[in-house]
């Protein structure tokens, strides 16, 4: 253990803000110049269940979480009982002796006892300060700077009064002296400020909204859902500053056909839920398919099928979302991996929405959507917003035909309100016009306009990213989320086990960039990780390019991989 | 005043049955249009699915021919995106009291100004006569030759409750008095529903143009408080040997789009989206 990297984690009873602990912790190492990984576990419960947030810090770039922590604060029981087998031998276990009467079970590790309780109840705060005291004992126990915890809270406050920080602070400060007292040492030598460019910390989740209302995003619809519950919480608070309608509609059914109003009104639109509520969607999508109509849908992935694990992590809804809806229709499918992608990606998902009227599906999951990760901010000057064939005119005076075949599958387009430009935006199957025709070489050419925008999208998408050594005679293969885990494994297994591997990451699902997977990968070794049972990016290979992965890494018990025990498993199988 | 004809699909004429009572609402609908003067770039109509959905094909404005039952959800949409339209919903009865019963309750009580018109012939046309949520207890078909065993949705009522602004009951059999109906619904600023009775000669044979001439009444002529919320839900319920047409309630209350439209000093589909700055959301994570 070097003194430029430290896992923490905290738990707690539901209702007991460790969430906004978890976050706060969070921004005051990335103020002190540190990178974050942060993830929430909770069970689908308000109170009375137990939740966590564990954080890893470090000077250098990381992605994913690790196990095991090196300190572990717990504010009940429950954590002492659960999470006491996270602790590295050698680690300190942060409580409160006076508060329950838990023995630790292990001899191999440090006991600091602060009197949490004690100390809030001496400052006349509710029981609830606990944890910000928590967060004070934590950077003395660490050697960390308490102002910068100190400019955190404040952050995290400012919006409540200066009354309400000055005792989150306070109740900090009081647990930072307490340590600083009765236990002057810090933990292995201490972990000071670094030196480090000015950070981002934030979801998955909240770079996609970022990306949203960058790309002019003005309606979006959502029936709130875990894991992209966020996604609202984030859009409601700046839609009146960007000028967005966000409706919270009476199901998933609603949203999305809602959203293909506004959308067919000229409004760039979109809907976030998870695999419930897109199950509800699908009619919806082939709405936007067969008439056209550009929508980017988030799905954020949580385990299924039916109800599943609310509150935990997976990506086995791949094959759905490629595969939702009856009938011929082209929808873009892209699976971003980190927040810095999310971002980005939901930009180009609405250009995409718009350049091939067709619905665009963003994958996400809880892991991607509702950790923390840090990053620098984004680079938004060759930003440029593609409305496609768009007619921006207010009248039209040639003889507009909206489904007209062309080369590329698109057509030009108009919205209510154009004089001259109107049509039957149709469910139906239709003529150039929209016209609902059954005769069969009408159909069959308005099946083909349909896909056909599957080579124009193939045309202008790389879909793939290629990391690490590309000369590598085996290559990692994974998509979406576990990007993190795997770039962070490879670290490991090129530091510690002198293994240099490649990994292709695969970007777009639909189209799916299949001459690109097929000269990474046709030679080499294949090591396909997944987080389902499945293998599902595994069998679009299998369907594709006609390659087999090798060996498959999965994990699907609602967690995320961490990255020291994905480094094991691909050892395993090397 | 407009010309009926703008609203005419050159050459194409509809493909209901001959005296289909769809015929009536679509006459009544062009010279609601045409008299409000309504421009057909302005317009934006969603259609559900089935025979009132068919429509679509027979009016030059814009349309959107969505999914059966959730043409009040699309509406709503365009509604929210540029609410310098007038948006209109043609629908059925399998539609609008089925399929997408929740869609209308959750309208009304938004209050959200768009104007939906229900095609109510009491059966599943386009599908060869099967009943519908209006059909009568008792009635008889093909797939339930026993009678029907569930009593009819009460649309009008429920809209009442949900909060609807408007609601009326026209009958495709008296033109002028549905011309009028359709005129006050569109003008109404809030969410209005309009029931309109039509024979379906082929499958229903229960209520008949016979049937509904022998049965309606105009409320108009009964000098009928429209503005008065208990005697609209007691009239909005007479089912028996008399059923009224024409406003059986309105109210003015302050409507969805206004609130959202607040939000803009343009409409949200015609915002300028070239430029915007995320610097600031940006700063708000550093």
């Amino acid at each position: 253990m070097n003194n430029s990297r430290l896992n923490w984690k905290i738990g707690g009873e539901a209702g007991y803000g460790i969430l906004t602990v978890g976050e706060i912790f969070s921004k005051a190492f990335v103020k002190g110049g540190y990178h974050v990984v942060a993830h929430p576990e909770y069970p689908s419960l308000i109170r009375g269940g137990h939740n966590t947030f564990q954080l890893r810090i470090d000077a250098q770039r990381i992605r994913a979480p690790i196990q095991p922590v090196d300190i572990l604060v717990a504010l009940n029981a429950e954590t002492i009982e659960l999470d006491l087998n996270d602790l590295v031998p050698g680690g300190v276990l942060l409580y409160d002796m006076k508060s329950f009467n838990v023995a630790p079970t292990r001899e191999d590790i440090t006991l600091c006892d602060v009197p949490l309780t004690q100390l809030v109840t001496d400052l006349h705060l509710p029981k609830v300060a606990v944890n910000m005291a928590a967060m004070g004992a934590s950077v003395a126990l660490i050697g960390y700077e308490l102002a910068l915890l100190s400019t955190a809270i404040q952050d995290a406050f400012e919006g409540k009064g200066e009354k309400i920080v000055e005792q989150n602070v306070s109740a900090a400060r009081a647990g930072y002296d307490y340590v600083k007292r009765a236990y002057p040492e810090p933990y292995k030598g201490g972990l000071g400020p670094t030196e480090g460019p000015s950070r981002m910390t934030l979801t998955g989740n909240d770079a996609i909204c970022m990306g949203a209302f960058k790309a002019g995003m003005k309606f979006i619809a959502i029936y709130p859902m875990t894991p992209t519950h966020n996604v609202m919480t984030y859009i409601a608070a700046h839609a009146r500053e960007y000028g967005v309608a966000m409706v919270q509609p009476e199901d998933e059914i609603t949203g999305i056909n809602m959203a293909i109003g506004a959308s067919f009104a000229g409004a760039r639109s979109m809907v976030a839920t998870s695999g419930g509520g897109f199950s509800l969607m699908v009619e919806g999508l082939g709405l936007a398919g067969a008439t056209e109509n550009p929508l980017v849908v988030v799905e954020g992935q949580r385990p299924g099928p039916s109800t599943g694990l609310a509150t935990r992590t997976a990506q086995a809804d791949l094959r759905f979302c490629l595969h939702a809806s009856q009938g011929d229709f082209f929808r873009v499918v892209l699976a971003p991996g980190d927040p810095e992608e999310c971002f980005y990606e939901t930009f180009r998902a609405f250009n995409l929405a718009d350049t091939l009227q067709t619905p665009v599906l963003i994958l996400t999951d809880k892991h991607l959507g509702t950790s923390f990760f840090t990053t620098e901010p984004f680079e938004t000057l060759g930003l440029t917003v593609d409305r496609g064939l768009l007619l921006t005119e207010r009248k039209v005076t040639t003889d507009f035909i909206r489904y007209e075949t062309t080369a590329t599958g698109v057509s030009a387009r108009t919205v209510p309100g154009v004089e001259g430009g109107m049509f039957n935006s149709n469910s139906d199957e239709h003529d150039e016009r929209g016209y609902f025709s059954e005769d069969a070489p009408v159909v069959a050419a308005s099946v083909d306009k349909r896909c056909r925008k599957h080579f124009t999208a193939a045309a202008l998408l790389e879909g793939i990213k290629f990391h690490g050594n590309d000369s590598s005679d085996t290559v990692l293969v994974g998509w979406g989320s576990t990007k993190g885990a795997i770039l962070d494994a490879m670290e490991f297994l090129k530091t510690r086990d002198g293994v240099d591997l490649g990994f292709l990451q695969v970007l777009f699902m639909s189209p799916f960039p299949s001459q690109l997977v097929k000269e990474r990968l046709v030679g080499r070794r294949v090591i396909l990780i997944e987080n389902n049972r499945g293998a599902q990016l595994g069998s679009l290979i299998k369907e594709h390019v006609q390659i087999r992965p090798d060996r498959t890494i999965l994990r699907y018990d609602g967690r995320a991989f961490n990255a020291d025990e994905l480094c094991e498993r691909i050892k395993g199988v090397l | 005043m407009g010309d009926v004809h703008r609203y005419d699909v050159p050459g194409t004429w509809p493909t209901w049955c001959p005296g289909c009572g769809n015929f009536g609402i679509w006459n009544a609908m062009k010279n609601a249009y045409a008299n409000m003067d309504l421009a057909p770039h302005n317009t934006a109509i969603v259609c559900g699915i089935g025979c009132s959905g068919n429509l679509s094909y027979w009016i030059n404005t814009y349309v959107l021919h969505s999914l059966h039952g959730r043409s009040i959800p699309v509406a709503q949409g365009i509604k929210l995106a540029n609410s310098d339209l007038t948006v209109i919903v043609h629908a059925g009865d399998g539609d609008t009291y089925g399929e997408g019963l929740a869609h209308l309750l959750h309208a009304a009580r938004r209050n959200i100004d768009i104007t939906v018109f229900v095609h109510d012939n009491q059966v599943y046309g386009l599908t060869t006569g099967q009943p519908s949520p209006t059909s009568f207890k008792g009635t008889k078909w093909k797939v339930a030759p026993e009678g029907v065993f569930a009593s009819p949705v009460t649309p009008l009522p429920l809209a009442i409750i949900a909060g609807a602004t408007f609601v009326g009951r026209g009958f495709s059999g008296e033109n002028k008095h549905l011309i009028e109906l359709m005129e006050k619904a569109i003008l109404h600023n809030g969410f209005s529903l309009v029931d309109i009775g039509q024979p379906c000669i082929t499958f229903n044979h229960v209520n008949t143009w016979k049937w509904w001439n022998d049965h309606v009444y105009k409320l108009d002529e009964t000098g009928n408080d429209r503005f008065d919320y208990e005697l609209a839900l007691k009239k909005a319920q007479e089912a028996g040997d008399k059923i009224p047409v024409g406003v059986l309630y309105e109210v003015e209350r302050p409507t969805f789009d206004d609130e959202y439209r607040s939000l803009n000093t343009e409409t949200l589909a015609h915002t300028p989206i070239d430029d915007i700055d995320v610097d600031k959301l940006m700063a708000r994570h550093l």
